[in-house]
């Protein structure tokens, strides 16, 4: 029997959606400041003033008219975390459709939902010629969604710590790195500033030894190192990556999208001492096989199809490509359309591996996750042992994540039904795309890129794209995120508010 | 004899013609280059666009981006022929729209395999200008007003919440 | 005397990850060039 949820569970969730709502608010001062002070782009400053004022008014009145003290479930707490990313796409989308460089609200939102998930496809049209206030808040989004909407939240504007737990918990960060989830939330934060300013800072030079403008180089420094570690993909000019013809800026660019795609559980080992766990690591393990393998298949591909001619080119083209779809960035250094005319069926079934596949866990990255991979390979392993051996026999088999622990079939279970929820994402992408005339290794590639929050596009995501396409790669990016949980809780929310009883 | 002459002095007045305004006849847009990149490898295009961006200049050769409302596509050209540039296209600024004569590279092995062009002349057909942005009126009014009803509504709620203290939940 | 000691841990962290991308990066170097010479 469904039960229907009380008013106090709805006052509950509305009241942490109010507070997480305000804090997406008060995010916006930050472009407006910048804009009026460093800019000096007082019209594009005065958008995210006005979205700012609409977001906060909003977050003040639920979180008033919501107020309650009590403690948030796990339950609801995904709900809130579904919620909130619907709310801070449609908010965030505000002063971008201001900027008069979208189509529509819904190419806005689109936009907004690609950062906040890290994934990075885009819809924004004359890049060239946005504002740089504008152009902050499109690689400030995977800054602050890469971290986490709902630890902003915890951070400042949430009391509570079991209620905070929670939250953090439906944003799909399954692992505690110390007790005290404000711990945890400011450690993320703390290693996400210290490698900001260290990024900032080399990328700033390399952009200058390359002849970029000291202004123009830091300014692009902050930009790319926010959307590389943050493994989204947003660049500030319309050529991507290639635009810095830079051999030297691409491998700083590696460097940043393979860290940022380290669970912030092992930074959080490597930084207080436990060097060693960056070789014991099951994710760093599978990662590197991972890459081998992907790496073997589409460099096969391409020198099947004779598209590059040598090292270093299949280096800078191949083999950056493959990182950056590994590390589910989407940084390209080729145009969109050069995947489907020039790179073949096989060399695109290796970067579709590596999108599907993904980063680590609880990091930015999206896709599968190498933890699961890495599980899934363990029980493979073991379960072929058991088949092998003596039916008597016993058949253990051993991990290590930070400690070393044994396959057990409830992880193993949780693990598979994610991972399928995963495929069944990519599958519902080609599907709509397939249907709607697109052919089918573009539609597979577009949705694993969606859903995989990596941002390659073949040529698919443009603004001419029909609306249900666009609706169907935002719920992806959405549920891709949030690795399905919430959104499945906030499906069944609204299952229980009509159907219970 | 005479007839002769004549035949070729209108040849060559006709050749004249011809050459000069075919100079740069053929202007390939960014989706053709693209779409038949391996056609256009290694051959002489002519490019018409927008310089947007950066001018990186890099020893004595510089890097710039002309797009021609579709993409962006590198140019890499003498440092010579980047002198007369006026404008490079950003938010405050329309770029000098460009013609671009010289070799079409799908994958330039010079510079590790991007898609470029490698001028050989560089023609301004536009001069780029400032665009003037005044400040909206109507964002000010908007944007202080909206500021006032959040700040006033913040002091509500902290008024009503202060007084109703025990019996508001 | 506590602030140096966790400033050159994480410097030495970082320098761990950075290695671990060096590690990345070879593969990926080593696997072009040899990829030229099969075929």
């Amino acid at each position: 029997m469904i039960l229907k949820p009380q008013v106090s569970e709805i006052k509950n969730i509305g009241y942490y959606l109010g507070r997480i709502i305000l804090g997406i608010g008060f995010t916006m001062f930050l472009p407006f400041i910048a804009g009026l002070i460093l800019f000096s782009e007082p019209n594009p400053a005065l958008d995210f003033l006005i979205s700012a004022n609409i977001a906060i008014f909003i977050g003040l009145a639920l979180s008033w008219l919501c107020k309650t003290d009590r403690d948030l479930h796990i339950g609801p707490a995904m709900v809130v975390i579904a919620l909130s990313w619907l709310a801070a796409m449609a908010l965030s989308a505000i002063p971008l459709l201001l900027s008069g460089h979208y189509k529509s609200f819904l190419d806005a939102c689109f936009e907004t939902m690609s950062g906040f998930t890290t994934t990075g496809l885009t819809l924004v049209q004359d890049l060239d010629h946005l504002s740089r206030t504008h152009n902050l808040w499109r690689h400030l989004g995977p800054f602050i969604g890469g971290q986490g909407i709902a630890i902003i939240a915890i951070l400042f504007l949430v009391r509570g710590t079991s209620g905070s737990f929670n939250l953090y918990l439906g944003e799909a960060r399954d692992e505690k790195l110390v007790p005290n989830v404000m711990h945890t939330a400011r450690f993320i934060w703390a290693i996400s500033i210290a490698y900001l300013i260290l990024g900032t800072i080399v990328l700033g030079l390399v952009g200058m030894s390359i002849g970029l403008k000291p202004q123009s180089a830091f300014f692009h420094a902050a930009c790319i190192f926010m959307a590389g570690f943050d493994t989204a993909g947003f660049a500030p000019q319309s050529p991507n990556i290639l635009y810095y013809h830079s051999l030297m800026f691409e491998i700083v660019t590696i460097f940043f999208m393979v860290i940022g795609s380290f669970n912030f559980n092992l930074h959080y080992q490597i930084w207080t001492g436990n060097f060693k766990e960056i070789w014991k690591n099951i994710e760093t393990r599978t990662l590197l096989l991972v890459i081998m393998i992907v790496t073997l298949i589409t460099m096969a591909g391409l020198r099947q199809r004779g598209v590059y001619s040598d090292g270093m080119i299949l280096f800078r083209k191949g083999f950056f490509q493959i990182i950056s779809g590994q590390t589910t960035t989407g940084y390209m250094t080729i145009y969109a359309q050069q995947f489907i005319k020039e790179w073949g069926d096989l060399a695109l079934t290796g970067i579709i591996i590596a999108m599907a596949l993904g980063g680590c866990a609880c990091s930015t990255a999206g896709g599968i996750k190498m933890l699961r991979v890495g599980i899934i390979y363990k029980a493979f392993r073991q379960d072929i042992k058991s088949v092998l051996l003596s039916p008597t026999a016993i058949v253990v088999q051993k991990f290590h994540h930070i400690k070393t622990m044994f396959i057990e079939d409830k992880q193993v279970r949780a693990v598979l039904i994610v991972t399928l929820g995963y495929f069944f994402l990519y599958g519902l992408g080609t599907l709509v795309g397939v249907g709607l005339g697109y052919p089918f290794l573009n539609a597979l590639f577009e949705s694993t890129s969606a859903a995989g929050n990596v941002g390659f596009s073949c040529g698919i995501t443009d603004a001419s794209m029909p609306a249900i396409l666009k609706v169907t790669y935002i719920i992806e990016m959405w549920a891709g995120r949030l690795e399905l949980m919430s959104v499945f809780a906030l499906f069944g929310f609204f299952v229980a508010f009509v159907k219970g009883r | 004899m005479k007839v002769k002459s004549a035949f070729f002095f209108v040849l060559l007045c006709l050749a004249l013609i011809i050459s000069s305004s075919s100079c740069f006849a053929q202007v390939s847009t960014s989706s053709d280059l693209l779409n038949n990149a391996k056609q256009y490898d290694g051959k002489t295009v002519n490019y018409k666009g927008e310089i947007i961006g950066d001018v990186m200049i890099r020893g004595d050769h510089a890097w710039l981006h002309v797009n021609d409302g579709s993409i962006a596509i590198g140019i890499w050209a003498p440092k010579t022929m980047i002198q007369d540039i006026g404008y490079v296209g950003d938010y405050h600024k329309k770029g000098d729209t460009v013609e671009v004569s010289g070799t079409f590279h799908r994958s330039c092995s010079e510079h590790g395999g991007d898609l470029d062009i490698h001028a050989s002349e560089i023609k301004k057909i536009t001069s780029g200008s400032s665009v003037i942005q005044p400040i909206s009126r109507k964002k000010v009014y908007i944007g202080t007003f909206s500021l006032i009803l959040v700040l006033l509504f913040y002091a509500l709620k902290k008024f009503f919440q202060s007084r109703g203290d025990t019996s508001r939940i | 005397m506590k602030k140096i000691a966790i400033f050159y841990t994480v410097t030495l962290g970082i320098f761990w990850e950075v290695a671990y991308v060096v590690v990345i990066i070879g593969v990926g170097w080593l696997f072009a060039l040899a990829i030229q010479f099969i075929r």
